[in-house]
């Protein structure tokens, strides 16, 4: 039967909340990404907290990939990359 | 001027970083005009400091950091003041009894809307949200970038995505793309 200390939970889930950015840059050792799992699998809130996380980020990620250097500045540095200016 | 090698391997190196330059400069300038000045003015100073470049290091970090630099000391004065956030009033989201506690209201955000929300970020938070969460950049780069330690990088990028997460959430509560919290 697992018996699981009210205050060991708190901290397990402070910790799982910490640790998901790093889970997600794959910057965990191998026995933190399993603890991290399997907390995860068994407690409803992190693994929400996770999919928040991860909707989150990838709302920004297509923001910003909404915008890109206009093709005229890319124009513009080309022709000056490709004669660059005398110095004096 | 230098050698015709030097502008060759610059090329090589720097324009496949012209986006995220872009980018970043929108964000800190907030003026599609400004940021492409910007970005030939980071241009310049980057292919002036080319000797000074080591091969094989991160090129997308020295160009940024070349971009930050030339943004604080020529273009920081002309951009608004930043606004100034109560952290205190920020709550942690998602909450309990949140009706969209796995944040499926951010995939229906309008992209500029949610720019907009970036925008209105204080800069110091601003500038590790696009960093970090928009271009992907590690910890260290940014930490490099904006010679802070890397811890000091985390509990900005901690409280800036607690401040735009609860402004996307109040933007998709007020467009009617979920139910307003009870606490609210």
């Amino acid at each position: 039967m697992d018996l699981v200390n009210p205050s060991e939970q708190e901290c397990d889930c402070e910790a799982a909340k910490a640790r998901l950015d790093a889970f997600r840059r794959g910057e965990l050792e191998l026995a933190e990404v399993e603890a991290l799992a399997a907390h995860l699998q068994r407690c409803r809130h992190c693994h929400c907290v996770k999919l928040y996380e991860e909707a989150y980020l990838e709302c920004l990620q297509r923001a910003a990939r909404s915008k890109c250097c206009p093709d005229q500045l890319r124009s513009k540095l080309d022709q000056l990359l490709t004669s660059p200016p005398v110095e004096h | 001027m230098s050698s015709p090698a030097a502008p060759a391997a610059f090329q090589s190196e720097v324009l496949p970083h012209l986006d995220t330059l872009y980018r970043v400069a929108l964000r800190l300038t907030g003026e599609p005009a400004a940021a492409e000045d910007l970005v030939q003015d980071t241009m310049l100073r980057a292919l002036r400091a080319w000797h000074t470049f080591q091969p094989g290091s991160n090129a997308r970090a020295w160009l940024v950091t070349i971009l930050r630099n030339q943004f604080i000391n020529g273009w920081r004065s002309r951009k608004r003041a930043p606004a100034v956030v109560d952290m205190d009033a920020v709550p942690e989201l998602p909450d309990s009894g949140d009706p969209d506690p796995e944040g499926r209201f951010f995939r229906d955000l309008v992209d500029e809307e949610v720019l907009s929300a970036v925008d209105n970020l204080p800069e110091e938070f601003r500038e590790v949200v696009v960093l970090s969460d928009m271009e992907g950049l590690p910890y260290a780069e940014i930490a490099r970038v904006l010679s802070i330690p890397v811890g000091t990088v985390k509990s900005r990028l901690f409280r800036a995505r607690r401040i735009l997460q609860r402004q996307l959430r109040r933007y998709a509560e007020e467009s009617g793309i979920v139910r307003r919290s009870e606490e609210e």
